[in-house]
């Protein structure tokens, strides 16, 4: 009787060990989650919309990738909307086209923009200037033709039949300044270039450079001198081989229609900003000396490129 | 082959607990493993697709992220969503409509934004929620997957496994089957060359032939040898258990083995005896046993079994048996229960005796010894010479020595001196003849005092007839002795109280006539006749006769009293001066009167004649003159004094003590100083009759004498007399008319006397007081001639004592007709018990024989004017 007691308490112990070597981690509590229910139906609020009175929204101009941009710019503009009592919503897009109707529509207040889209939406919708940045103590910039550190590109007339990147098509450094050029020599990119690239940004354009995706690339030139600071071993693979003439720098815009008071707390507030201990290191890291006054007629050369490259297109077509 | 099968299944068992614990841990194992890499491998998808759709979420590009998502869920199929949150809102996902809430709820596990934690939907699929950030676009993107369809990812794998141990499993099955054939091979070989050895029993042993390697032929030699010593043992066995059965008959011992894991019993022959069952009828069980147990010992068997399991230790229990046929049996029961080493009990093992026979002559025993030890007689018995080996408790009772005193010592220590050397030599000789001594010992108790047994010594002889005890059975017969000396003295009084009451009563109805025709003849003479003087001296002789008759009667308690309630300090005192006459000059008188004494009932005559009788015997006791010291007091008898006291009755008692200081008495005189007649004076100087008197008067009214003296030492008599019970009616009536004066009256009397003489003395006083006298000689006549006369009777005088119908009888069957009608009684004596008793208990009237005619007219009179009385 009890070798059969003995007999069945192997066997039992034996079961056991089996069954538990099976089920061994299924005793962990979870918590449940019903995936077939559905949360109450909500008009969508995407990330960018913000109730108009609470929030200050600022969009930047692709000039540089959104990540860097996103990196450089929030903390500067959660400090400008709460020194104007507000919370900032940042956006960006993808091209210069969508901000500058960003602004056109009254979804942002503040915007970065280029000096070509600033021409633009000035004209569309009269784009108001509202302060420009101080960088290097000059308040102007250049188109960069950059190509690989390696390469026997010397010049822009090197370029021909090689793979030819552009920031954005509305960016006057990145792409009417380079397209212009072609027009003078009576090329297109096309017709010049074995093959094109739209990037989105400067230093994306930068980075194709120096990655050798590209043999060629033109870019903003305090974008290369910022890239050239904060990832100077991109910069360090690529030569500036080409350089244009001074253009006058990428301003602050509002909407004209923007509320006066707004509009105006924010122009003394940037114009001040420097002197906000808060944010000169902001300003360091962005390698903007501080805001000044601009003048719209900064811009009237960019003006005239875009005339005159409109012009030429309108010749050519059929 | 039942080794080779169980062999086969072990192995087997084993085998499958074994790969099944191998598989299954391996299966485990994979599972695990496979689902720690794919949360890594998710993990990894899903960065990739986060640093995928950054810029797209930084441009706020909702379609090129949800179509990034919807990618990626189509690529990988066991994606079950993807979406992105932005400040906790989702985004952008890619479930149909809205994202679970719950989902958007689960707990964070730490700091990081990088983790995989799991949740369970309530179908109960397990889910894995990859959690990444999205790089700098401040958003997190959240990947699930099905736990299941990561599972199904290895389901090839596991199936492989599983088959991978299902065959190994039916390759050791077939090891396992090798393994028991070839280990039970040889043993089949052994086995079959045991089945060739003959039928059990037969002689001659052939051994076996085995055709296997050397062991086992080796093994078969052997146990063909160790069968041979078996079945030589066995024999041995067989004899020492016939032996040990015989012994257990003898000693009506049997014995039991209980096999506790099985429950089996095993018992011996003489169990099966015991309990009047058939060797091997059936087989026993401890259930059985315990059936058989008499009810009222169950109970006390079952737990002294228990308690010997708990305490592992032997137990022995007496207790009887109720057998089938009603018939009772007292065994001893023993046992001690055998255990293993972590003390599991294994077996118990016991015997048990019928000891029927032994209790029996125990009990018989016990009662013979109770018996004795209760016996109110003595029993001792001594060895051969003489040293006491027994005595009973009545032995220290009546001797004062306890057992412990006695035991050792020598009978004569009792030995008191009364009985000479010849008596004990009679004795001796009688005993050491083999025969019975009986005869009385004057014997002395160990405080000293004498008392008397009554004994029966008697030898005590072995087999052989040898003389080893003797055994002595006495009884303490002194208080018997003395209440017979006792009884004898009393008979002696009764019988003299008889003699002199019965010549004393026919002495009276001739005294009666005498002085009652003296008078009559006297009054007849005219003055100055000269018989006067003749008839004066008959009258004189009469008188000192009638006395003379009284004390007789006192003595013989056949004196007719008229008792009352009567102060004995009163009484006393009232007789003081009478006692200084008779006492002379020379002796004082001292009279010591008790305080607030009990009044005791009794006749003041007797009281008066007790108490001159006493003087006079003390004074008679101090010719030289002393001292008398009466003393009265209160005592009260209880139940245990009155042996002490010679009193029947416990209660309260007026004690009267008469001291003197005279010459005293030897104890032989003590003894008779009662009896009538005895003097121990001069003759002629006494009659011998005064104590006699006062002796007859106290026992007449219940009281109790005795006199304690010693010569030369004076005298004190105690006189026991109780106090009376509270005064009846009756009594007082007679203490009213006691002032009444004699005189006569006209009514009608009906006089009942059955002796014609006194009849006419009675008539004669009667009408000549002026009454009118009817008569009737006995009861019949007098019943008659009251019906006849009933009318004119206005009272009625009878005799109690009559021929035909007495004077009670009589009178009852006269009140009935007339309930009111005066009556009273006459009577010469009142013999005892009978007769006079109903008036003394009635208080009814009575006149004593003989009377005086101014006493009876008297009498008469305050008869008739009872009612009068109690009116006025």
């Amino acid at each position: 009787m009890i070798a059969t007691g003995v007999k069945r308490v192997w066997l039992a112990a034996g079961l056991v060990v089996f069954v538990a070597s099976l089920l061994q981690g299924c005793g962990e509590k979870r918590p449940i989650v019903d995936l077939a229910r559905e949360a109450e139906r909500k008009p969508s609020t995407p990330v960018v919309t913000a109730e108009p009175n609470e929030t200050l929204r600022v969009a930047v101009g692709a000039m540089i990738s959104p990540e860097i941009t996103r990196e450089y710019y929030q903390e500067l503009m959660e400090l400008v909307a709460k020194r104007v009592g507000r919370r900032v919503v940042f956006s960006q897009r993808r091209t210069y086209a969508e901000i500058n109707e960003l602004v056109r529509t009254h979804e942002v207040d503040l915007a970065f923009v280029c000096a070509g889209p600033y021409t633009q939406g000035h004209e569309a919708f009269g784009m108001e200037l509202l302060v420009v940045p101080v960088v290097n103590g000059q308040k102007i910039y250049y188109s960069y033709i950059l190509a690989h550190r390696d390469s026997t590109i010397q010049s822009f007339a090197d370029l021909r039949g090689k793979r030819f990147a552009f920031t954005d098509p509305d960016s006057n450094s990145g792409c009417l300044v380079p397209t212009c050029r072609l027009a003078l020599l009576g090329e297109t990119p096309e017709s010049y270039f074995a093959e094109t690239f739209f990037t989105g940004s400067h230093d994306s354009s930068i980075k194709a450079v120096a990655d050798g995706l590209v043999d060629a690339a033109a870019v903003h030139s305090l974008i290369w001198e910022f890239v050239n600071t904060v990832e100077p071993s991109d910069t360090a693979r690529t030569r500036i081989v080409g350089k244009s003439s001074a253009f006058g720098i990428p301003p602050v815009v509002v909407h004209p229609d923007l509320d006066g008071d707004l509009k105006h707390r924010l122009k003394i507030l940037l114009l001040s900003l420097h002197k906000d201990p808060q944010a000169i290191p902001l300003l360091q890291s962005l390698q903007i000396d501080r805001f000044e006054e601009g003048e719209d007629s900064m811009y009237d050369s960019v003006r005239e490129m875009y005339q005159w490259l409109n012009a030429s297109d309108r010749e050519e077509a059929p | 082959m039942i080794l080779r099968r169980k062999i086969f299944l072990r192995l087997s068992i084993l085998l499958l607990l074994l790969i099944g614990a191998i598989v299954g841990s391996l299966m485990g194992f994979v599972i695990r493993e496979h689902r720690t890499e794919s949360k890594r491998a998710n993990l990894t998808l899903c960065s990739t697709l986060a640093a995928g759709i950054e810029r797209d979420i930084l441009w706020d590009d909702r379609v090129a992220v949800r179509r990034e998502l919807m990618r990626e869920i189509g690529a990988h199929p066991h994606f079950e969503y993807l979406f992105v949150v932005c400040d906790g809102q989702p985004y952008v996902s890619t479930f149909s409509n809205t994202v679970p809430p719950a989902l958007l709820q689960l707990p964070k596990p730490g700091l990081e934004n990088t983790f995989v934690r799991e949740f369970v939907n309530p179908d109960g699929a397990v889910y894995y929620d990859v959690q990444v950030p999205v790089g700098r676009a401040g958003a997190l993107l959240r990947l699930g997957v099905k736990r299941h369809a990561i599972d199904q990812q290895i389901q090839p794998v596991l199936s492989m496994m599983l088959l991978i141990g299902l065959l190994t499993f039916l390759v050791g099955l077939f090891v396992a089957s090798r393994i028991a054939w070839r280990t039970t091979a040889e043993v089949t070989l052994l086995c079959n060359a045991i089945r060739s050895y003959g039928v059990p029993g037969e002689a001659g042993l052939s051994g076996p032939t085995v055709d296997s390697t050397a062991d086992v032929a080796e093994l078969a030699e052997a146990f063909h040898n160790l069968v041979a010593d078996h079945k030589q043992a066995e024999m041995v066995l067989r004899e020492r258990e016939a032996a040990l059965s015989e012994a257990q008959r003898l000693a009506h011992i049997g014995s039991w083995a209980l096999d506790i894991s099985t429950g089996s019993l095993m018992w011996s022959d003489e169990i099966y005896r015991i309990f009047n069952l058939d060797p091997g009828s059936f087989e026993p069980t401890y259930e059985f046993f315990l059936s058989a147990v008499h009810p009222n010992d169950r109970e006390l068997v079952d737990a002294a079994y228990a308690e010997s399991l708990k305490n592992k230790t032997r137990y022995e229990v007496v207790h009887r048996l109720l057998l089938s046929d009603g018939s009772v049996k007292h065994v001893r029961e023993q046992g001690k229960t055998d255990y293993n080493e972590d003390g599991t009990p294994l077996k118990s093992i016991g015997t048990i005796q019928d000891i029927t026979e032994r209790k029996r002559v125990a009990e018989q025993m016990e009662r013979l010894m109770a018996a004795i030890n209760q016996v109110a007689e003595v029993v001792l018995i001594t060895d051969v010479k003489g040293a006491i080996q027994y005595v009973n408790p009545a032995f220290e009772k009546v001797t004062g020595y306890s057992r412990e005193e006695a035991l050792g010592q020598n009978p004569r220590i009792l030995k008191s001196g009364e009985q000479d050397a010849a008596f004990y030599k009679k004795l001796w000789a009688t005993l050491l003849r083999g025969e019975t001594w009986s005869g009385l010992f004057v014997n002395r108790k160990k405080g000293g005092t004498f008392y008397t047994e009554e004994a029966m010594i008697s030898p005590v002889k072995d087999a052989d007839g040898q003389i080893v005890n003797f055994v002595a059975v006495k009884r303490d017969v002194t208080s018997e002795l003395k209440i017979e000396e006792q009884l004898r003295q009393s008979q002696k009084m009764e019988s003299i109280g008889q003699l002199v009451g019965g010549v004393a009563h026919d002495f009276n109805n001739l005294l009666q006539i005498i002085n009652g025709y003296a008078d009559i003849t006297r009054a007849s003479l005219e003055p100055g006749h000269a018989a006067i003087a003749s008839i004066e001296e008959v009258s004189k002789a009469g008188l000192r006769a009638k006395d003379l008759v009284k004390q007789l009667l006192a003595f013989s308690r056949q004196q007719v009293i008229d008792p009352k309630e009567l102060d004995l300090n009163k009484e006393i005192e009232t007789s003081r001066e009478i006692f200084g006459h008779l006492l002379g000059e020379n002796i004082r008188i001292k009279f010591v009167a008790g305080k607030d004494l009990g009044m005791v009932f009794s006749d003041r005559g007797q009281i008066h004649q007790m108490l001159i009788n006493l003087c006079v015997n003390a004074r008679d006791a101090m010719p030289g003159g002393g001292a008398l010291t009466l003393k009265t007091e209160n005592v009260l008898i209880a139940p245990e004094d009155l042996k002490a006291c010679g009193l029947t009755r416990p209660g309260r008692y007026v004690l009267l003590s008469v001291a003197d200081t005279g010459c005293g008495m030897d104890k032989q005189t003590c003894e008779k100083i009662f009896d009538p007649f005895f003097t121990t004076k001069e003759v002629g100087k006494g009659t011998g009759l005064g104590l006699s008197t006062v002796y007859g008067i106290v026992k007449q009214n219940e009281g109790h004498i005795a006199v304690c003296s010693e010569p030369g030492q004076g005298a004190v008599f105690k006189i026991y007399l109780p106090v009376s019970q509270p005064i009846p009616a009756g009594i007082i009536n007679s203490i009213i008319k006691n002032d009444a004066s004699a005189e006569g009256g006209l009514e009608t009397i009906l006089v009942v006397e059955d002796d014609a003489l006194v009849l006419k003395l009675a008539t004669l006083i009667l009408s000549g007081a002026g009454y009118t006298v009817v008569t009737a000689k006995d009861g019949v006549e007098a019943v008659r001639v009251f019906e006849e006369r009933a009318d004119e009777i206005d009272l009625v005088m009878m005799d109690v004592v009559m021929p035909r119908m007495g004077g009670k009888e009589a009178m009852g069957k006269i009140l009935k007709k007339r309930p009111a009608l005066r009556h009273l009684f006459t009577s010469g004596y009142s013999p005892g018990a009978g007769h006079n008793d109903f008036i003394k208990e009635k208080s009814l009237h009575l006149m004593s024989k003989p009377y005086q005619a101014e006493a009876l007219l008297q009498k008469i009179r305050e008869v008739l004017d009872e009612d009068r009385k109690t009116e006025a």
